[in-house]
C-alpha cells in the first residue's frame, strides 16, 4: 500500500469537535487553519507537542481502534476519530434516529439511599429521582428531560454497579 | 490514666496521622484490615493489625459492638475514632465507658448535645451567642413551614434536624417554591435519616464558613486554636481550609473566639472540638453547628500554632490538664489544606476509583502531606474519594499560594483523576488571591472548574491525532512485512 500522497480531513469528536487536516501523513491545517505541529518524546510517557510556537506536555492513555484518551495538566480529553464524511454520517444517523425512551444508568457503583419518587409520576428535567451514596457522597440522580416515569429499577438499600439501569422516563414530546 | 494502646477505629490519612503521634508518644497502635482494601496504606503504620477481612458483611468502623470486642480482646486502653464513620456517634462513648475504654473524644452526652442541630442552637441562644433568626423548636408540617417564613421573611432554608454535611437542605427564596421545597427536604429527610423533622433559618446568601478549633480539658479548662476559613465547598463539601482567615480583623477573631469557648463551657464540653459560624457581607456573625471530633482540616491549625491536635486529644482523654493557656497560642505565618480527591472535575467531581498508577508529591520544607496512597493502592468506592491533603504554609498569605502554585506545577498523580486541576484554576483566581470569596466561589467566581492552558484542547487533539496515525502507520508497515498478519491485526486493520 503506497503511503498517503494526498490529503485527508479527520474531524475528532470529543467536549467539543476538532478537524484536522493531514498532507503526506503530517497534520497540515487544523480547524481549517495552518499550523506547524511537532510532536516529540520526552520521558517515560511524556510528550512534546509544539504548535506554532506554543508547547504543551501531555501523554497518551489509551488507544483502540479509532478512541484515543490523552492528558495534559491533569486533564484528560477523550476523543473519537473518523474522517470528515464518517464523521457527519454518523452525526446525521444519530439526529434522526432520536430518543424515544430515555434509560437513566447509575454513574458510580454505590448503594441507593432513598427513591424520592415513583412510577407514573411527571418530572422536569433535573428533579432528583434517587439519591445514590458512594465514596461517603450523596449524588441526586436526576432526570434528564421532562417527562414521565415509565420505570423504577432501584429501591432504598438496594446496591447498585455501575451502569445499572436505575430508571427510565418517557421524555414529552 | 496513661494510655498504652490505642484501636484506631478508622483507615486512611486519619489512622496514619493518628498513628504518628501515638508513635511519638509511645503508644503501641492497632487497626484493622479490611476485605474492602487488603492493601491499605495504613496497615504499613499499625504497630499490630487486626484482621477483620473474612467479616465481609460488615463495615467494621462503624460496628460499635466489634469494636468493643476486638478492644476488650486485646486489652487495648482507648479507641480513637478519627472523623466520619462513629466519630460523633454518642453511643460508642458510652459503650466505651461501660467496658472501661477510654474514649478518645467528648463525652456522650455533649456529642448527643451538640449534634442535634436544635439543642445546640437553643444551647447557643441561651448563652447569648448569636444565631440566625429562626423556627422554635422543630418544623413537622407545611402549615408551620409557611408561619414561620412569613415572620423570618424569605429566602430561608430548610433543614433536617438529624442531616448533617450539607444532607437534607432545601433553600427557598419566595413564597410560591416552599410546598415544593417542603416536600422534597422532608421526603429526602425521611428516606436518609428516617426522621423528617426539620428547622427553618433565615438563609444568608454568599456567606463566609468560619469554624474555630477549641480543645478543652475534663478540668473545666477551654482555649481556641484560633480559626479555620472553609468557604471554598461544593454541596457542602470543603475543598480547601486557610488557617487564619482573611476575613477577620484581630478584634473581630477574639469576639467569635470568645463566643466559641463560652458554647463548650455552657456544654461542660472535653477533647477537640470545631465551632462553625457564619459570616454574612457585614460581619456579623452566627453560630451555626459544632462538630464534636478532630476534623478532616486540623492540620492547618496545627502549622500556624505548633500544636499537636492529637497530642492534645489523648492527653486530655488521659485526664490531664491542658498546660496551655490562651495567651499562650499565637498565630504564626499562614497555612492552606488543599483535599486532593478522587474526583472527576471535568465533569461534576464525579468519584473516580481505581488504580493510583502514579502519585509523585514534591518535597518542600512548606509542604506537609497527609496521605492514605501511594503508587499502587486502589481508591476504592466504599469509602471517602480523599486521596491526599496537601498542607502548604507561608510566612504570609500571599507566600503560601506561591508555594501552593509551586508544589501543584511539581504533582504528579496518574490512574485517578483528582481535584489538582481544580486548584490549579483557584489558585489563578483574582478573588481567591485577593482573599475575598465566599461559600459561592465555585458557581460565581470560576470561570470554569478546572485550569486549562490556552488552546489545551486543541494539543489534545493534535496528540490524538499523532497517537492514532503513527498506531495506522505501524499497522500499514505490518502489512508490507512478509511475516503472516494476525486475525487480531487484520480485523484491526478492516475496521479502522
Amino acid at each position: 500500500m503506497k503511503l498517503l500522497r494526498h490529503t485527508k480531513n479527520y474531524t475528532l469528536t470529543g467536549e467539543k469537535k476538532v478537524s484536522v487536516q493531514i498532507r503526506d501523513n503530517e497534520i497540515y491545517k487544523i480547524n481549517n487553519k495552518k499550523a506547524s505541529v511537532e510532536v516529540e518524546g520526552i520521558n517515560n510517557d511524556e510528550v512534546l507537542i509544539k504548535i506554532d510556537n506554543q508547547t504543551h506536555i501531555g501523554e497518551v492513555v489509551n488507544l483502540k481502534q479509532n478512541e484515543v484518551s490523552v492528558m495534559i495538566n491533569g486533564n484528560t480529553y477523550d476523543f473519537t476519530i473518523d474522517t470528515e464524511l464518517a464523521s457527519k454520517r454518523k452525526e446525521k444517523i444519530a439526529k434522526n434516529a432520536g430518543v424515544k425512551v430515555s434509560k437513566v444508568n447509575a454513574p458510580l457503583p454505590g448503594e441507593i439511599v432513598a427513591v424520592l419518587m415513583s412510577e407514573g409520576q411527571e418530572v422536569h428535567k433535573g428533579e432528583p429521582i434517587m439519591i445514590l451514596e458512594a465514596m461517603k457522597m450523596q449524588n441526586e440522580i436526576t432526570s434528564p428531560v421532562n417527562g414521565k416515569i415509565k420505570s423504577i429499577h432501584a429501591k432504598a438499600d438496594d446496591t447498585v454497579m455501575k451502569d445499572q439501569v436505575l430508571f427510565e422516563i418517557d421524555p414529552d414530546k | 490514666m496513661k494510655i498504652k494502646s490505642i484501636l484506631i477505629a478508622n483507615r486512611g490519612e486519619i489512622a496514619i496521622r493518628i498513628a504518628r503521634t501515638a508513635k511519638q508518644m509511645g503508644i503501641k497502635t492497632y487497626m484493622f484490615l479490611s476485605h474492602h482494601e487488603p492493601n491499605a496504606l495504613h496497615l504499613d503504620h499499625a504497630d499490630e493489625v487486626i484482621d477483620v477481612s473474612d467479616n465481609t458483611y460488615i463495615n467494621v468502623y462503624t460496628n460499635i459492638d466489634k469494636l468493643i470486642e476486638v478492644a476488650l480482646e486485646n486489652k487495648i486502653d482507648a479507641i480513637h475514632p478519627g472523623y466520619g464513620f462513629l466519630s460523633e456517634n454518642p453511643f460508642l462513648p458510652r459503650e466505651c465507658e461501660r467496658n472501661n475504654i477510654i474514649f478518645i473524644g467528648p463525652s456522650s452526652k455533649a456529642i448527643n448535645q451538640m449534634g442535634n442541630k436544635g439543642m445546640a442552637r437553643d444551647m447557643a441562644l441561651k448563652n447569648d451567642i448569636p444565631v440566625l433568626q429562626g423556627s422554635k423548636g422543630v418544623i413537622t408540617k407545611i402549615e408551620e413551614a409557611e408561619e414561620t417564613a412569613k415572620i423570618i421573611g424569605y429566602p430561608i432554608i430548610l433543614k433536617a434536624v438529624a442531616g448533617g454535611g450539607g444532607k437534607g437542605m432545601r433553600v427557598v427564596r419566595k413564597k410560591a417554591e416552599l410546598p415544593l421545597m417542603f416536600k422534597l427536604a422532608t421526603n429526602e429527610a425521611k428516606a436518609l435519616f428516617d426522621n423528617d423533622s426539620m428547622l427553618i433559618e433565615k438563609y444568608v446568601e454568599n456567606p463566609r464558613h468560619v469554624e474555630f478549633q477549641v480543645m478543652a480539658d475534663k478540668h473545666g479548662n477551654i482555649i481556641h486554636l484560633y480559626e479555620r476559613e472553609c468557604s471554598i465547598q461544593r454541596k457542602h463539601q470543603k475543598l480547601l481550609e486557610e488557617a487564619p482567615s482573611a476575613a477577620l480583623s484581630e478584634e473581630l477573631r477574639q469576639k467569635i473566639g470568645a463566643d466559641a469557648v463560652k458554647i463548650c463551657k455552657a456544654t461542660n464540653y472535653y477533647s477537640a472540638g470545631t465551632v462553625e459560624f457564619l459570616l454574612d457581607d457585614d460581619l456579623n456573625h452566627y453560630f451555626m453547628e459544632m462538630n464534636t471530633r478532630v476534623q478532616v482540616e486540623h492540620p492547618i491549625t496545627e502549622e500556624i500554632t505548633g500544636v499537636d491536635i492529637i497530642e492534645l486529644q489523648i492527653k486530655i482523654a488521659e485526664g490531664e490538664k491542658l498546660s496551655l493557656k490562651q495567651e499562650d497560642i499565637k498565630i504564626k505565618g499562614w497555612a492552606m489544606e488543599l483535599r486532593v480527591n478522587a474526583e472527576d472535575v471535568q465533569s461534576g467531581f464525579a468519584p473516580s476509583t481505581g488504580l493510583v498508577e502514579q502519585m509523585d508529591i514534591p518535597t518542600r520544607k512548606y509542604l506537609r502531606c497527609d496521605s492514605g496512597y501511594q503508587a499502587g493502592k486502589v481508591v476504592v468506592s466504599s469509602f471517602d474519594s480523599l486521596v491526599a491533603k496537601l498542607i502548604i504554609t507561608g510566612k504570609t498569605r500571599n507566600e503560601a499560594i506561591k508555594n501552593c502554585r509551586t508544589v501543584l506545577n511539581n504533582t504528579t498523580i496518574k490512574g485517578v483523576k483528582t481535584t489538582l486541576p481544580f486548584f490549579k484554576q483557584v489558585m489563578q483566581t483574582p478573588s481567591f488571591v485577593k482573599g475575598k470569596y465566599t461559600t459561592s466561589f465555585i458557581e460565581t467566581d470560576l470561570t470554569q472548574s478546572f485550569y486549562q492552558e490556552d488552546n489545551e484542547l486543541v494539543a489534545a487533539a493534535v496528540l490524538a491525532m499523532e497517537a492514532y496515525l503513527q498506531e495506522q502507520a505501524k499497522i500499514n508497515s505490518d502489512e508490507l512485512d512478509d511475516k503472516p498478519v494476525s486475525a487480531w491485526a487484520m480485523s484491526k486493520k478492516i475496521k479502522g
